[in-house]
């Protein structure tokens, strides 16, 4: 999924130590496939969300390359014979040349295993978009996938990659499952048997481009964690391979005219994603009832279901969500499945409470 | 017919398998000398089995609390090694560059301080 937020304000310029200073300590880092979105918190508590689009454009080192370079403002980084032109400009310059693909420094939610020189591209888009700690050691929390249960990958290698990053940068920083930060931003309530409210506790959902997160907590612990594959970006391949029509379009369609819960019968492209959105959130909630049923005897009471995430961007997602999850057979009994207001920024605003969390645990 | 001792076939119940030689006559020492060399080492084999298929073996992927790490057969610890690739990855070489210090967009959500405030105070009390 390429989501990003409709309207946003003009490209930062490079802030003062002084103007940082207005920040409370802790920053939420969300290294996504699609997107890097670093969240801190102003002393209001305003979330200032800075975001980058996680993709790359190649061109091999010549006097042509070299030249157009110098005539652009392309922001790039060179490594041996190549330049790697970084976020929406890679898109621009891939339509304007009309040859080649945008390839991405990460893949499935973790470091791109097909492009040997990615860790050290994403060191440089990471550090650029992360800026440097305002305070010694300041603690840093970025979001990582779990494993999930229907692919033979293991995230260490991408956190331990991830952690050094950061530690080079100068920053304290510690992992956190990017489910969990949903749940830290949206908070899901339980109401025991009793009609007393828990805070931070209930089912958190990040539906994102490559997989989905999904995390059972309880007063904000992890209870179970996990992901599945096949998400957004498996939608659009299947939808393609079945119409025939080219994944861009397939996206465009989904992104401009999809309504789930009222779309156009007679396009072949909106069915066809109406029925692999149904398929795909099937599949999510028969995983969530399978990991989740040995711990009913936890969870006394009645929980909410809160999601976030690109994918998750498309009109009437929730309350078709809802009507899957109403029909099947979970070990709980839902109160409602709801929206993150700010569904992009959901995952580093949440890793930024975690980090603010650590502060305040070390400053004690 | 050197097989046919005393009017009895000697190799009636023994006869050669197509492509295997008929076995030498042993004595009983021998016998016991041969087996013990040739008999299988139960812990090389599953050794080198695990080392070839290790990775492909059913783990449960379910991650309880915050363990990240797939619950295998066995319970090595293998994240030092992870943390010294990632280091080794990490170096910067001398023939990198790039042409910017600060990436993105920006953009500014309103929250309710005292909710976060209060979500920080719950979260403040648990462990990593």
């Amino acid at each position: 999924m390429s989501e990003t937020p409709e309207k946003v304000e003009k490209v930062e310029e490079p802030k003062s130590k002084s103007k940082e200073s207005k920040f409370k300590p802790g920053v939420g880092v969300d290294v996504g496939t699609s997107n890097i979105v670093v969240s801190r918190q102003k002393e209001d508590g305003t979330f200032v969300n800075r975001f980058h689009r996680n993709m790359l454009y190649p061109l091999i080192v010549s006097d042509e390359s070299s030249d157009l370079l110098e005539r652009s403002d392309y922001l790039y980084v060179k490594v041996d014979n190549k330049y790697y032109v970084v976020g929406d400009d890679a898109l621009r310059l891939v339509n304007a040349i009309g040859q080649g693909e945008v390839i991405r420094p990460m893949k499935d939610g973790i470091l791109n295993p097909s492009l040997k020189e990615s860790s050290e591209l994403l060191f440089y888009i990471i550090k650029a978009v992360v800026g440097e700690p305002i305070i010694e050691n300041e603690p840093l929390r970025y979001s990582i996938p779990a494993n999930p249960v229907d692919a033979d990958l293991d995230n260490l290698f991408h956190k331990m990659v991830l952690e050094d990053f950061f530690r080079r940068i100068g920053y304290d920083p510690k992992s956190v499952n990017e489910a969990m930060c949903i749940c830290y931003d949206c908070n899901p309530v339980m109401t025991d048997d009793e009609g007393n409210k828990l805070p931070l506790t209930g089912i958190a959902c990040s539906a994102g481009g490559g997989m989905w997160n999904i995390a059972l907590s309880f007063k904000g612990l992890p209870l179970v964690e996990f992901s599945c594959t096949k998400s957004g970006d498996n939608l659009d391949e299947q939808v393609a391979k079945v119409t025939g029509i080219s994944k861009n379009k397939v996206i465009k369609i989904k992104e401009k005219k999809l309504d789930l819960e009222n779309h156009d019968s007679t396009d072949r492209v909106q069915s066809a994603l109406v029925i692999y959105y149904d398929e795909m959130m099937n599949r999510m909630i028969h995983h969530i009832s399978e990991k989740f049923k040995d711990k009913k005897s936890e969870m006394d009471g009645e929980v909410e279901i809160v999601i976030a995430g690109g994918t998750s961007m498309a009109p009437g997602f929730c309350k078709k969500f809802a009507m899957v999850a109403k029909k099947s057979e979970l070990p709980f009994n839902i109160t409602s499945v709801r929206h993150s207001k700010t569904p992009f920024y959901s995952v580093s605003q949440g890793a930024c409470i975690r980090a603010q969390a650590d502060y305040s645990k070390k400053a004690k | 017919m050197g097989h046919i001792v005393d009017g009895k076939n000697i190799l009636a119940n023994n006869r050669p398998q197509p492509g295997r030689p008929l076995d030498q006559p042993q004595t009983v020492t021998e016998r016991v000398i041969v087996e013990k060399e040739s008999a299988v080492d139960v812990d090389q084999l599953v050794k080198a089995v695990v080392d070839a298929i290790g990775d492909k073996i059913s783990n449960s992927n379910v991650n309880i609390a915050n363990t990240s790490k797939k619950q295998g057969y066995n319970d090595y610890d293998d994240s030092k090694t992870m943390e010294q690739l990632a280091k080794n990855m990490t170096v910067q070489r001398g023939n990198s560059s790039s042409n910017f210090e600060n990436l993105g967009q920006v953009s500014e959500t309103e929250t309710d301080k005292e909710e976060v405030d209060k979500k920080i105070d719950l979260l403040k009390g648990l462990g990593d």
